[in-house]
């Protein structure tokens, strides 16, 4: 699939930087195949393993890999982390924080008009700190996986598992046009600032909803365009797009396995033994 | 200078509002985060969206087959509802919150289509923007795909039938459909993390509680934006919607 990357939003800190650093991440000569079997393996084995250790040393691991294999600066990564991270410890609360008619535990807050407490106790607080190892380590898979494998080839990974084809042709139609649509909101939000229309908070509602708007309306036309372009190049109901990947070299293979080995021992080894942090 | 108890309270419930009207909104609208369901969790919701998913691929397949246009327009649809969901909304405190976009394409395409148009949506805001996760995947595309955009439909619909002007049954459909994903996104959270005293019930009261502060002024958001996008379509798209059966033939 060609790609026309448009300026505006290939910078590091663009909106879409997470697709800038996947495609020209360091290890775009490993299959993708190979990629994805780590990513999800070790993603499963987190979630799976419920153990706070575990989550850790999964996060560690990819986080190594993502420097040094994947040459991501951990400051980016570290960046990215802190929006997940934010809802996580908000919903953590949710999990410390236990509603009841008495008072509990360590700590209780009691609510206005005799209604009950809030409190925190040991269970909860243990809980969380479990859910949040957890979740970290499988955040950073998800990472490793979206900052070293770029869309065209995860879609491509798709096709070859047998997906409809319908299906296949909407996610690369989808991919391609999200650029498109971001070059044109990006151009409508400069006309519209240099005219001052987020010079208020009144203002900006106005330029945000009306931008918003033609947005769709410019993808509505822009849409009828391109069916034009696709009847003049004998488009008959399908859309067949080249795509070419990284094949699985067997060092490469040998390793990946390796990395699964000995996670799931690992796993299995804190599971027999009964270690955890909390 | 001394509070009583229930000044103390007070004062410390409204810190804690303040401090999630400040943070929350950044935390994504309601994408379940990577991570935070048990593998079983994970894999009964996706198994849940299987036939809805089923039933959007024929809905999908009759649609392009009917309309050559449609695999555009519903392409373009999809990349509009990520490039929204990327997009900060101006608010009062400074953070960022986003619309997540189905009803409006629920009342355009029809719920069915909108669950193949909604996982593949999901699927890039997890991998190129970090919302949501891929293992999150199943449960968040029957909260945001499926239960959402069918209420959406649904009340679209009644209220059409009771000659209200289109703009306000948009509105009120997208409004009231978003308000439904995050009641079924509590329930998917408290049914993952029971509290441990009061079961199922009392933690979703507190999901519903915590999330409450940005997810109704943002369904009233959604609700605006919705109508305004649909008035400026009838203006600007009319052979569009007419082609897709929203508006009537001329």
């Amino acid at each position: 699939m060609k790609h026309l990357h448009l300026h505006v939003h290939l910078h590091e800190g663009g909106m879409l930087s997470i697709d800038h650093w996947a495609q020209h991440s360091r290890l775009r000569s490993v299959s993708p195949y190979l990629k994805l079997l780590l990513a999800l393996g070790l993603l499963i084995m987190c979630l799976a393993a419920n153990n706070a250790a575990f989550g850790l040393a999964v996060a560690l691991f990819m986080l190594l890999a993502l420097r040094l294999a994947g040459g991501v600066p951990l400051s980016y990564v570290f960046a990215l982390l802190t929006v997940p991270l934010l809802f996580i410890a908000v919903s953590c609360l949710a999990i410390v924080l236990d509603f009841s008619p008495q008072p509990l535990g360590l700590w209780d807050l009691p609510l206005p008009a005799g209604l009950g407490y809030f409190s925190a106790t040991w269970p909860g607080l243990k809980a969380a700190g479990l859910l949040f190892c957890r979740a970290y380590g499988a955040v950073c898979c998800l990472y490793f996986l979206s900052l070293t494998i770029p869309m065209q080839e995860i879609i491509m990974v798709l096709g070859s598992l047998r997906l409809p084809p319908l299906v296949i042709e909407l996610m690369y139609l989808i991919y391609r046009y999200i650029f498109l649509l971001l070059d044109i909101q990006h151009r409508m939000t400069v006309a519209a600032s240099s005219r001052l229309g987020y010079a208020s908070l009144r203002r900006a509602w106005f330029s945000f909803t009306h931008i918003s708007g033609n947005l769709l309306a410019a993808s509505f036309k822009r849409s009828s365009a391109c069916l034009d372009a696709m009847d003049a190049r004998c488009y008959a109901g399908r859309l067949r797009f080249l795509t070419h990947s990284a094949p699985v070299h067997p060092g490469h293979a040998a390793l990946c396995l390796l990395c699964l080995f000995t996670f799931s021992s690992l796993a299995v080894y804190l599971k027999h033994k009964g270690v955890d942090l909390f | 200078m001394s509070y009583t108890k229930n000044e103390k309270s007070l004062l410390f419930a409204a810190a804690l509002a303040a401090a999630f009207f400040g943070l929350a909104p950044t935390a994504n609208a309601m994408h379940i985060m990577e991570g935070y369901l048990p593998p079983v969790h994970a894999v009964v919701w996706g198994v849940i969206c299987l036939p809805f998913l089923f039933w959007g691929l024929l809905s999908l397949k009759k649609i392009t087959a009917e309309h050559r246009k449609a695999i555009l327009l519903l392409a373009m649809v999809g990349a509009y509802a990520f490039v929204l969901s990327a997009l900060k909304i101006p608010s009062v405190t400074g953070s960022s919150s986003h619309p997540t976009g189905t009803g409006l394409g629920a009342v355009l395409f029809g719920a069915p289509v909108m669950s193949i148009l909604g996982i593949i949506v999901l699927l890039f805001q997890a991998i190129l923007l970090a919302h949501g996760g891929l293992t999150t995947l199943g449960a968040n595309t029957f909260s945001m795909a499926i239960a959402g955009p069918f209420v959406s439909m649904g009340i679209y619909h009644l209220l059409n039938k009771a000659n209200l002007s289109k703009p306000v049954c948009v509105g009120a459909a997208c409004a009231l459909g978003d308000l439904f994903t995050y009641i079924v996104t509590s329930v998917q959270l408290a049914l993952a993390h029971p509290s441990a005293t009061g079961g199922v019930m009392a933690s979703m009261m507190e999901f519903m509680g915590i999330f409450a502060v940005t997810q109704i002024p943002l369904a009233v958001v959604e609700g605006i934006l919705s109508a305004v996008v649909f008035m400026l379509l009838q203006s600007f798209a009319k052979p569009e919607l007419r082609e897709i059966g929203v508006l009537p033939q001329a």
